[in-house]
């Protein structure tokens, strides 16, 4: 069964500093300088370094979790990156729960800068591990 | 770069090592993918891999239509998993290019990594790239 009695929005507020992207370059092993370095960035058209989109949507999946009971987990997900994130920025999300079964739930999440611009869009497709 | 091309298949090893410190590096907190004994409570026969943690494949599987691009923008990206990966395991990891678009000096070009474990295709990654050959 689905986690019961849980609401069909939240919102959640999440910070990608400039040392998580770093970290995250360093796990990742993606360097691209337009992740790390402002001027690279610059150049490449951007105000200043942009965090790696996967890095966006692995934060954006992960403030779904304390949402999900202990026996759910999510089964896919797919996330569009409309806008750069830039670093040490903080993304509000819109999170909507849309209940399809006692086995199944789908998630639509939304993250808009401090400019209030859409910058990424994603769903999610909860189940019940068996 | 045609469509339907595909890279050779190339076997990827997860340790736990790799998959706890990718959790620390996204902040990932979720039981089951720090906590070896409640993944196994849960089934599970290793820590839960999280779900993006494929995007770690795609850095070691040489893309030979992708070696002169040097920028590129990610505009989409995508998990299906019919079994969710664990760490601990290896796993068989194949690119395929899928969808190809132009205009002008842009391209945007789609990717599936199909993961394969026991000859069976377990999950599914795709990615949109979004290439300015300038």
């Amino acid at each position: 069964m689905l986690k019961q009695n849980r609401q069909t929005t939240y919102t959640h507020s999440l910070t990608i500093t400039e040392k998580l992207v770093q970290h995250y370059a360093n796990i990742s092993g993606d360097h691209n300088p337009i992740h790390l370095d402002k001027e690279t960035a610059q150049q490449a058209g951007f105000e200043c370094p942009i965090s790696h989109g996967v890095l966006n949507m692995a934060l954006c999946l992960k403030a779904i979790n304390p949402l999900l009971d202990t026996n759910e987990i999510i089964q896919s997900t797919h996330f569009r990156f409309l806008k750069p994130v830039y670093t040490n920025t903080t993304l509000q999300l819109h999170i909507q729960f849309n209940h399809s079964s006692n086995e199944s739930s789908k998630i639509h999440i939304s993250g808009q800068n401090m400019q209030q611009d859409t910058v990424l869009k994603g769903k999610a497709q909860i189940s019940v591990i068996n | 770069m045609n469509v339907g091309e595909k890279t050779a298949v190339t076997n990827i090893v997860v340790n736990r090592t790799t998959a706890l410190q990718y959790c620390e590096a996204i902040q990932e907190n979720h039981p089951l993918c720090t906590d070896l004994e409640a993944a196994k409570a849960s089934g599970f026969s290793d820590l839960l891999l999280p779900v993006t943690y494929p995007s770690l494949f795609w850095q070691q599987i040489k893309i030979p239509w992708l070696n002169e691009v040097q920028f590129s923008i990610l505009l989409s990206q995508s998990f299906h998993y019919q079994k969710r990966l664990v760490a601990h395991t290896t796993y068989k990891c194949q690119i395929e290019l899928v969808k190809l678009r132009k205009r002008s000096t842009t391209q945007w070009i789609e990717h599936l990594l199909h993961i394969y474990q026991n000859d069976e295709e377990i999950a599914t990654s795709g990615i949109t790239l979004q290439i300015d050959r300038t």
